[in-house]
């Protein structure tokens, strides 16, 4: 009956990870996500035999036609193709970089240079056989900073022969530029430290901190410690792709469990997760900014131990329910705020969803595992 | 034998494996079977190339991070017979593993697992000699990485061509990989220039790994400040190839980067080309043997937290 129960619950929180994936895609486009006719292969302009398509940025784990203001130089590619049957003359093709977006000299890689207000890049290939294709390289540069999204476009164009059996095909390729996550790097430092003194101030006020005892904190310190410097270290030394991530949430998931058991205060997850960037901060020179990232994680897994009626992860199914909600947490803080704003990068809803699954799974592990460790813990309490 | 005892033992095991690693010559074997983890200071920037040539250095190179795939610069060479030529790849978060193909102008010059010099989390540098693959005019490197949470921060080349109707330069390529890091309190690394001839002026190149904008670092030569945030993403997502003129003090000139308040720079590549004390200098090329990078090792907190928390086990498990 026991099993049978378990089994239901497995089997609900399995739909919910494959829900939030789905659906999560969709809600990442509304937000980075490029406009319609720039997803895909962007700015295609099929008309006649030649076909040139532009794609930017080549990154294929970025967001399709999304560049995001404050970031160094982006790589873009036209692609020529000549589909027809027989060989195109005097094949010409130009593309035009609108304001503020800035146009790199690109002489090297096929485009003569850039040319005019327009910034209009230009390149003469010449002949162009039937099935060759020709790819033409040109970099673009973000504005430090812009208010709003900016939805842009650049122009292509390209042409072959001359007179009457000539033919010139324009399109336009659609870009979205995201919001500079200036504002937003202060804003979110802003709302995690208030929240941080917030959480601090809410803690004295309730009396909270009174009840951890000096091995609370100990135990919170030690455990902590090894999260951010032991597991930092080990994540480097294995290399498993795209499952690299699992290498440090499973065991950082298996701690907090056990930190939940061995503690059992309220504001564990918190206190432990903030440890573990004041120890990254002094180990390893973390930014004070990922203070947000950190609180998130603590304060989403202490919101379910109340929610849970102070269950410290006492059973298996909370254990891996507060595992996969502390990985799902920090996995869409990081994609969603944090790589935007630290790094200027607007990862693709599909990569986001693959490690937002990935993550799920971690954290589905994490939990049984962090579960079987606690219950052979529990009598090791300092 | 009671569970306690076991987990006892294996503690004590464990405190005396950690031991014997933290203090074993044999330590940096080891450690290269891990194939990760910290990988080191690095190696300062050091002579590889030094010599005369009638003609010049042409230093060029692009575009930053990415995970491009292929990852692809085109070079302009001017006119003139290229005499030597090291094209550079500085790659991020290199695992053992991975690998890179480079391909020169479409044809496969090299295959290549561990970078030649490595630091840090595994920031990486490739350096390939290629002067028999390039030609003046338009060349196209391109490189295939086989890199899942990394790739290639940029390609450059830096080749020494000759051409008999241009005056004689003396050039130094100066190669390496070193962490200035605040993981590793490193906070500057230097790098000299043997032979250089004082207040006459030169041009010089340095190629950053790592640079972020608005974290403030510091380029010196000999006693003078020739750079501020050198090293700030300018070519690039965390990619700078930086050029300034600079006048020798003396004799030997020292290049000095200084890491102000970035939290990681990786100075890689600094070529110096300055003028000779008279036309008619002999040409020669001077190319010095490749230091072996540098062994990895494991971070004193890593060893000290791991102790601490095998402690706390055995102390606990010690007292039941």
């Amino acid at each position: 009956m026991k099993k049978m129960k378990y089994r239901s619950v497995f089997t609900k929180i399995l739909i919910l990870v494959l829900i939030s994936t789905l659906i999560f895609p969709a809600l990442a486009e509304s937000e980075y996500g490029s406009s319609g006719e720039a997803s895909g292969a962007s700015g295609v302009c099929p008309a006649g035999p030649l076909v040139c398509s532009l794609e930017i940025p080549l990154d294929k784990d970025r967001a399709s036609s999304t560049l995001v203001a404050g970031d160094s130089w982006v790589r873009g590619r036209v692609v020529l193709e000549n589909t027809g049957s027989e060989t195109l003359e005097k094949v010409r093709v130009s593309v035009g970089v609108p304001a503020p977006l800035e146009a790199g000299e690109t002489s090297s890689l096929a485009f003569a240079g850039v040319f005019g207000e327009e910034q209009l890049l230009k390149a003469e290939i010449g002949t162009l056989s039937p099935g060759e294709n020709k790819e033409l390289f040109f970099d673009v540069k973000p504005p430090a900073s812009v208010e709003f999204k900016k939805n842009l476009a650049i122009s292509l164009r390209a042409e072959y022969g001359e007179g009457e059996e000539g033919s010139t095909l324009e399109s336009k390729a659609r870009v979205s530029l995201v919001p500079p996550p200036s504002w937003l790097t202060y804003l979110t430092i802003l709302a995690s430290l208030l929240l941080f003194i917030g959480i601090l101030a809410g803690a004295r006020r309730l009396g909270v901190l009174d009840l951890f005892s000096t091995v609370d904190l100990i135990t919170i310190a030690l455990l902590a410690a090894v999260i951010a410097v032991v597991f930092r270290y080990i994540s480097k030394l294995v290399n498993l792709g795209w499952f690299d991530g699992l290498v440090v949430a499973i065991p950082t998931v298996v701690l907090m469990i056990v930190a939940l058991q061995l503690v059992r205060k309220p504001g564990t997850a918190t206190l432990l997760f903030t440890c573990v960037l004041l120890i990254s901060m002094v180990v390893w020179g973390s930014h004070i900014m990922w203070l947000g990232f950190y609180l998130a994680e603590g304060v989403i897994v202490d919101l379910l131990v109340f929610l849970f009626k102070m269950d410290y992860a006492d059973r298996r199914l909370t254990a891996i329910f507060y595992g996969v909600s502390r990985c799902a947490a920090s996995t869409l803080v990081f994609y969603l705020l944090y790589a935007p704003v630290e790094w200027k990068i607007s990862y693709a809803p599909w990569y986001i969803g693959l490690q937002l699954a990935i993550a799920c799974v971690g954290g589905l592990i994490g939990g049984s595992l962090g579960y079987d460790t606690a219950v052979k813990m529990s009598g090791a309490r300092l | 034998m009671r569970i306690n005892k076991k987990i006892l033992m294996l503690c004590a095991f464990g405190v005396g494996l950690l031991l014997f690693l933290a203090s074993s010559e044999q330590l940096a074997g080891w450690q290269e079977s891990w194939q990760g983890g910290w990988r080191g200071d690095g190696t300062p920037p050091y002579t590889i190339a030094e010599g005369t040539v009638k003609g010049g250095v042409y230093v060029e190179g692009g575009h930053g991070y990415s995970r491009e795939d292929p990852y692809v610069e085109a070079f302009e060479l001017p006119e003139g017979e290229v005499k030597y030529a090291r094209v550079y790849i500085p790659i991020w978060n290199y695992d053992g593993g991975d690998s890179i193909r480079v391909f020169v102008n479409g044809e496969e010059i090299a295959e290549r697992q561990e970078p030649d010099y490595l630091s840090a989390w595994g920031l990486g540098l490739y350096c390939l000699e290629a002067g028999s693959f390039l030609h003046s005019g338009k060349n196209e490197v391109s490189v295939r990485s086989q890199n899942p949470g990394g790739g290639p921060y940029g390609i450059t080349l830096a080749a020494v061509y000759r051409n008999e109707s241009m005056p004689p330069v003396r050039f130094w390529i100066n190669e390496g990989n070193y962490a200035l890091a605040y993981t590793n309190k490193k906070d500057s690394v230097s790098s000299s220039f043997k032979g250089t001839l004082p207040d006459r002026p030169a041009s010089l190149q340095v190629l950053l790994a790592a640079g972020t904008k608005g974290e403030t670092d510091f380029l010196y030569f000999d006693s003078e400040l020739v750079g501020t945030d050198v090293g700030r993403s300018a070519d690039g997502r965390y990619f700078d190839l930086y050029r300034t003129e600079v006048i020798p003090e003396s004799r030997e000139s020292t290049l000095r980067f200084e890491r102000g308040d970035e939290g990681y720079l990786h100075p890689c590549v600094a070529v110096l080309v300055g003028g000779t004390e008279s036309d008619s200098d002999p040409e020669f090329l001077e190319v010095h043997e490749q230091r072996a990078s540098e062994g990895n090792r494991i971070p004193v907190p890593v060893i000290l937290v791991t102790l601490l928390a095998c402690l706390a086990l055995l102390y606990r498990y010690g007292k039941r």
